[in-house]
């Protein structure tokens, strides 16, 4: 293949123009193919971290709000269910299993989650994943506390440190729940998911460091640990609960019972319809994305047009050499059509080298500031989809400089024109 | 002589444009295989639109040009482009070489583009750079610069690079464009004795355009060409 051999070493004499031609396209290849890693990405993410529960309950305000706050701990409950609504659902006959869930307390930026044992036994994330202990068990007494693995790998915490929680759901509090330091009892392995951030107590905890507290705050003398048995800690609020059923047939009948419920107003959602209501909002914005991204793209192709257009004019001596040897126009066309295909190639690969490199370099980031966890996988079909019609696009571009040299070395055939 | 004509040009008329003067008019033209033609003129009497006649790069209004037998005016573009690529070397004025090339590489180019002349390459040396070699060494290139890029060696070396390049796979006919005048005297002769030789050897026939008079006295033949063409009278 002697015309590709030559558009290489072509290429390579001219190899600064070339360089930077192919970082155009790799950056716009990154830029696209990282915009599309992000999204399928955070979708997944977001599926992953609720698994096998049939409805979420909460009081009564959007369905993605109640998603968010309950499941993904992202912005605040508006209203408290009380204990008596809970449990009055809790023995419906369709309930198998619920786990309530008090939100509102947390520990050096870490929300803490008030909730019963159950939570191990029902709560289930990706395909059906039971939550498994890294070290130690499931809380018992009130004040104990179960870390999510990213908290105790963050704060380097171990079995039997006490911790102190804050009220209040900011990295900074100034009330702190001082009077009775929880004892970690468990770490759970690691899920890619909000667990991983939390720290879980029972409700029991959770009413014994806001007693004697009314409408969010303190009011008289501190509970002290050695009077924990002498009082009796039943929760009277609870920010939302989670229910599996007995039979997926019940699903609506009882999301119908809960959202006309008329002691409270609350509501139940299912997880899967949130989650769509949630992608149909962030729709905009991705595609939104996804078209910055293409332009992008189409900028670095015509970046190399350009250089590859200009670079014509400088080419008709070597154009009208290789004529004097004998290459015919169609050879002096496939040898710009190669360049342009090598580049163009070359590109890509470097966009998805560059793609990789900034994964590996954001993992550890986007985990850290976001729970965010990034797959370093392989090109999915889509992308792979996505680069050859890059590449594609960077032939058919090629063309236009092909067909000019094209009529150029008919023209000038072997009389040399500067 | 039993010298057959390789060359013939019969009432050829060409111009660059229908409203403007004919830039080529010429009634005979006849070379003989293994002739040395030295085709001399003043810059602007149509050196360069003959030699563009000549390789079927453009086309006359009307008139023959046949070569080895063949009638070029007749042939279609790309069977034309076939034809040079297989019987036909060239070297320019100067800056002949890929500048990306080495030395060899440039030379085998020609083997690239025409199976005929790769084939007589091999048949003479067992392999492309093998041939190339033997080619730049009758040519006095040392053997130390044939891996060099082209851009380290001298003009002269260059010119004789391109030399070998024409010559590899023993096209029926050279055609050097004022090959020498970017070379010093010295150079200048030591250049037509090499070519010649290679010429000989392989019963090449050369046609050597130049308008250094100084030159013709080593050639079989010359050609004025403002004297040859009748259209040089009325414009370039």
């Amino acid at each position: 293949m002697a015309i590709a051999k030559l558009a290489l070493k072509s290429l390579y004499n001219r190899r600064g123009t070339a360089i930077l031609t192919v970082f155009a396209i790799a950056l716009s290849v990154t830029l696209l193919l990282g915009v599309e890693r992000v999204r399928t990405q955070t979708k997944e993410n977001f599926a992953n971290t609720l698994s096998g529960t049939d409805l979420i309950v909460g009081a009564r305000t959007g369905q993605v709000q109640l998603l968010l706050y309950s499941v993904f701990r992202i912005g605040n409950a508006t209203n408290n269910i009380s204990w008596q609504t809970y449990q009055e659902i809790a023995n419906d006959k369709a309930v198998k299993w619920s786990v309530p869930f008090s939100l509102g307390d947390s520990h050096r930026g870490f929300r803490v989650l008030g909730t019963t044992p159950d939570y191990f036994k029902h709560y289930r994330f990706g395909q059906k994943q039971n939550l498994s202990f890294n070290q130690g068990q499931s809380f018992d007494g009130p004040i104990e506390a179960v870390l999510g693995a990213e908290v105790a790998k963050k704060l380097n915490y171990q079995l039997g440190q006490k911790i102190v929680i804050a009220h209040g759901s900011s990295d900074v509090s100034f009330t702190k729940h001082d009077n009775l330091p929880f004892k970690v009892v468990g770490i759970l392995d690691p899920t890619g998911t909000p667990v991983d951030r939390t720290v879980h107590v029972s409700l029991a905890g959770i009413e014994a460091i806001h007693f004697g507290w009314q409408n969010g705050a303190p009011r008289g003398g501190k509970l002290q640990a050695e009077q924990l048995d002498q009082v009796t800690l039943e929760p009277e609020v609870i920010t939302a609960f989670i229910v599996g059923l007995k039979s997926k047939m019940h699903t609506f009948a009882l999301q119908r019972k809960i959202n006309e419920y008329q002691q409270e107003a609350i509501m139940a959602v299912l997880p899967g319809v949130a989650l769509q209501e949630l992608w149909s909002t962030m729709n905009m914005a991705e595609n939104a994305l996804l078209v910055v991204s293409g332009f992008v793209v189409v900028s670095g192709l015509l970046g190399m047009l350009t250089t590859l257009l200009t670079s014509l004019n400088e080419r008709r001596r070597e154009m009208a050499i290789l004529r004097s040897v004998g290459a015919r126009p169609g050879h002096i066309f496939s040898l710009l059509i190669s360049e342009a295909g090598v580049l163009a190639l070359a590109g890509a690969l470097t966009g998805v080298g560059l793609l990789y490199a900034l994964i590996l370099l954001i993992r550890p980031i986007a985990m850290d500031m976001f729970g965010i966890y990034v797959r370093l996988s392989a090109l999915t079909h889509y992308e792979l989809i996505l680069l050859s019609i890059v590449v594609i696009s960077g032939f058919v571009i090629g063309l236009i400089p092909a067909w000019r040299a094209y009529r150029m070395s008919l023209a000038d055939g072997m009389t040399i024109r500067i | 002589m039993n010298k057959l004509p390789i060359l013939t040009i019969q009432d050829l008329k060409f111009g660059w444009l229908k409203s403007q003067p004919l830039t080529i008019e010429i009634d005979h033209l006849s070379i003989n295989k293994g002739d040395k033609v030295f085709l001399k003129g003043p810059s602007g009497c149509g050196k360069s639109t003959l030699l563009g006649l000549m390789t079927g790069i453009n086309q006359p209004y009307s008139g023959t040009i046949s070569m080895l037998d063949k009638e070029l005016t007749a042939l279609k573009g790309s069977q034309k482009d076939h034809f040079r690529a297989d019987h036909l070397g060239y070297i320019f004025q100067q800056f002949n070489l890929l500048p990306y090339l080495s030395v060899i590489e440039n030379v085998t180019l020609p083997c690239f583009f025409s199976k005929a002349r790769k084939d007589k390459a091999l048949a003479s040396s067992g392999s492309l750079e093998q041939e190339a070699k033997r080619l730049l060494s009758h040519l006095e290139i040392p053997n130390k610069l044939i891996h060099r890029q082209v851009t380290e060696l001298s003009i002269g070396q260059q010119q004789r690079v391109a030399a070998a390049r024409a010559l590899i796979g023993k096209p029926e006919f050279i055609i050097a464009d004022e090959p020498t005048s970017s070379l010093d005297t010295d150079a200048r002769e030591s250049f037509i004795k090499l070519l010649f030789n290679e010429c000989v050897e392989t019963d090449i026939s050369l046609i050597f355009v130049s308008h250094d008079a100084s030159l013709q006295g080593l050639f079989d033949h010359q050609i004025d060409l403002p004297t040859l063409n009748k259209a040089t009278q009325t414009g370039a």
